[in-house]
């Protein structure tokens, strides 16, 4: 089968409202379907910032300027939509609940476990209470956390371990059935038993949901990646599947970064 | 361990162990080829052998991926670098069974007689064939203990097959002395027991390795 971009970014730029200089410059990058991208590069290259730009996050805060396009396929019509160009507020929910983001620290809501995944089904309009019951505990099933939750459902998110309340945040995105799921750095502040059940999640759920996972781990962007980019002071520097970024890269800097010379 | 870090460990397994398999049966042919006259089964050694050097540089190609991408440690880092130097013994072996094939081919085409060195050539064969298939066997082998057997068994073939070796020489220079005028043939013959000889000495080597894969320690080859 031909792997199929579902999401494009072409020559795009991205400034911050504080700053004069753009901190992303023309970047140009595929999201191909069910695989999963990782973004490299040293801390202040503009990772973080091109992750948050896929789901429009910044927009939470006014005065930032984006150019070029982010254009995100619709499976249903099969054509490509620039999310750049959406401007109700709406519109950007509806974005956020196709695009999904965890984060580096595990975000729970401080209310019950089961309330965390339903949160975001109610959000949707689902009042169904049976429907919203057996999304949930697929989300949880699915984001390998049910065995250790199933029992304490009613109980506080707060209670759960790290690595258990990234899982949940991973099932309350799962729930919403994200066609993409932007991870960043979702196993740093994570402990290592914790974040080799974080990957083998993620290596799971690429088989429903592409993935773009920003890390500064060599290792997990090697082990659990297909596609690698290296950004490098807010440019793409380097693109490709991961074993030729780690084994034969293009460029000196990739090289010098993978090998951990610099960065 | 990953989903696909182990899919990747089995599939370099697997085409060690083919290709292991396949030495080991381009062994048996040639071997049985000398027994019986049977030319087409050397040819068919050969042609069972013709492509190891790509297939050994396909499991390099992966095994240095695999350290890439995966960064294993501790035993599966001894794992990943057992594949990758046994590969390199098996390519050897494959080496001197080809070499080994094409020499027959030359005595039975020739017109000296080795009916008198025959026998000591057939328990040579036979202890070679051992000790190589208790190569092939620790590749699959986890448990430290059935290692320990095969490595005391492997030890035994490789002493036999220097031991019949000397007596070979020995009769192969009488042999000279006899029939001076077939003194090349003779030299040639023994050029390739000396090859074929490596076969259990590189036996020996592989179950060190798949020993050093399980148990650990530092590699003593």
């Amino acid at each position: 089968m031909a792997k199929q971009i579902i999401l494009d970014i072409k020559n795009f730029s991205f400034t911050y409202a504080s700053s004069q200089k753009p901190a992303l410059k023309e970047v140009n990058l595929p999201i191909y379907t069910n695989k999963i991208t990782a973004m490299i590069g040293p801390s202040g290259c503009g990772k973080s910032t091109l992750l948050r730009s896929l789901n429009r996050i910044h927009d939470l805060y006014p005065g930032n300027t984006y150019q070029g396009e982010v254009n995100l396929l619709n499976s249903k019509t099969d054509k490509y939509e620039d999310i750049l160009k959406l401007k109700k507020e709406n519109d950007l929910i509806k974005l956020r609940q196709r695009v999904g983001m965890i984060f580096q620290k595990p975000t729970p809501f401080p209310m019950s476990i089961f309330d965390n995944v339903a949160y975001g089904l109610k959000l949707q309009g689902i009042k169904d209470k049976t429907i919203i019951e057996e999304k949930v505990v697929n989300a949880l099933k699915g984001s390998a956390i049910w065995d250790e939750a199933k029992d304490r459902l009613k109980e506080s998110a707060m209670g759960l371990s790290g690595g258990q309340q990234q899982r949940l945040c991973i099932a309350r995105a799962v729930a919403l059935v994200p066609e993409i799921l932007l991870l960043d750095e979702p196993t740093s502040a994570l402990d290592p038993i914790s974040t080799g059940a974080i990957e083998e999640l993620v290596s799971e759920l690429k088989k429903d949901i592409s993935i773009v996972i920003v890390t500064h781990n060599m290792q997990q962007a090697s082990r659990l990646s297909d596609y690698t980019a290296f950004m490098y002071l807010g440019e793409m520097l380097e693109y490709n599947k991961t074993d030729k970024i780690f084994l034969n890269p293009k460029e000196k800097l990739t090289e010098d970064y993978v090998t951990g010379r610099f960065g | 361990m990953l989903g696909n870090y182990k899919k990747i460990l089995e599939k370099s397994r697997a085409r060690v162990q083919e290709l292991a398999l396949d030495v080991l049966k381009a062994s048996e042919d040639v071997f049985e080829a000398f027994k019986n006259g049977d030319i087409e089964k050397a040819n068919a050694a050969k042609e069972l052998l013709k492509d190891t050097h790509n297939r050994n540089n396909k499991i390099d190609n992966e095994i240095i991926k695999t350290l890439a991408l995966f960064s294993p440690e501790a035993k599966d880092l001894r794992v990943v670098i057992a594949y990758l130097k046994i590969t390199s013994e098996l390519t050897r072996i494959a080496d001197y069974i080809r070499s080994y094939a094409k020499s027959y081919k030359m005595q039975v085409s020739g017109e000296f007689d080795l009916d008198d060195l025959k026998q000591d050539t057939i328990s040579f064969q036979q202890s070679t064939l051992k000790s190589l298939k208790a190569a092939v066997e620790s590749i699959k082998v986890e448990s430290v203990d059935a290692l320990e057997t095969l490595y005391r068994k492997v030890n035994v073939e490789e002493s036999k097959c220097d031991d019949i070796l000397s007596i070979l020489e020995k009769n192969t220079l009488g042999q000279i002395c006899i029939n001076p005028e077939n003194a090349g043939d003779y030299v040639m013959f023994l050029q390739s027991m000396r090859k074929l000889e490596r076969v259990s000495d590189r036996s020996v080597t592989i179950v060190k390795l798949a020993y050093f894969a399980q148990k650990g320690g530092k590699l003593k080859l």
